[in-house]
């Protein structure tokens, strides 16, 4: 049963980011952008990363999909404009099949990859499941996270966090209002 | 974990990165290429993740997943700032039509 769960989530996902890049509706595209992270977040629960999965809703579904949707609206008196040239521009569908075709080539090509490389008998996993230390649903992943922030990660975590800051006044000085436009 | 291959996690998110792809190949928005950089990151986490899964000891693939996602969302951030500012400059954020850095 579970399995089927998972099947059912991936056939979402996959379904939602389709109709997010097929899409003409920009706003309906950012929906469906919410539906393809809430599926990704059930297969990390899959891939029993219970902590990510929560910082992917928090982060993505919280964060990210409301500030496109102000990016959306704040930028939405071009997309009557697009619409309109689409109308007369016939040959604009045509214009996506190279790129079209260059993604499934590159789906081929990591397809093939993956299955030539034998990816059941990767040397570091096999010693990692001799040794049981895959993790399985009763480990505390949130501990062992804290645990590896507070001492190996600890500089990368300490650099992460100037990043945000700068990142943030970049952003409110990029987007802040200038005297000679308005 | 055990129950659900790793190869039909890596198709999943193969199929994904090649949708982001073609969503920075073909959309004319600026918005919906910066969907389809986010689409590509999500695929490159989720790979993360599932081969985190057998590192117990280090639990290297979910920090650097969580790595990725702050740093994917501070992206977001300044992406949208700048599309905003190019907005109010040419009134337009097709990436096709922004020819000049500066008039």
């Amino acid at each position: 049963m579970p399995i089927l769960i998972f099947y059912l989530f991936a056939f979402l996902l996959l379904s939602s980011a389709l109709y997010v890049v097929i899409t003409r509706n920009i706003a309906r595209a950012i929906f469906a952008f919410f539906g393809t992270l809430f599926c990704l977040s059930v297969l990390y629960v899959f891939a029993m990363a219970d902590f990510i999965a929560v910082t992917q809703i928090l982060v993505y579904v919280g964060g990210v999909v409301v500030l496109l949707m102000f990016g959306l609206m704040l930028s939405n008196r071009t997309q009557l404009d697009s619409l309109l040239a689409h109308k007369i521009d016939r040959f604009g569908r045509l214009k996506g099949i190279p790129s079209l075709l260059l993604c499934i080539a590159l789906f081929i090509i990591l397809i093939h990859t993956m299955i030539i490389s034998n990816l059941a008998n990767i040397p570091w996993i096999i010693k990692s499941k001799e040794a049981e230390t895959i993790i399985t649903g009763v480990d505390n992943t949130v501990k062992s996270i804290g645990l590896s922030t507070m001492s190996a990660y600890i500089i990368p975590f300490e650099i992460v966090s100037i990043f945000l800051l700068a990142a943030l006044i970049g952003a409110a000085y990029l987007a802040r209002r200038k005297k000679g436009y308005e | 974990m055990s129950e659900i291959p790793i190869l039909h996690f890596l198709i999943i998110s193969c199929a994904l990165f090649c949708i982001g792809l073609f969503a920075v190949l073909t959309r004319k928005n600026a918005i919906m290429v910066l969907i389809g950089i986010e689409f590509m990151l999500n695929a490159a986490i989720l790979n993360l993740v599932v081969f985190g899964a057998f590192d117990k000891v280090n639990n290297a693939g979910q920090m650097f997943a969580l790595f990725a996602i702050v740093l994917a969302a501070a992206g977001v951030a300044v992406a949208l700032a700048i599309i905003i500012n190019v907005h109010r400059h040419y009134q337009t954020i097709d990436p096709n039509k922004i020819t000049s850095m500066k008039n």
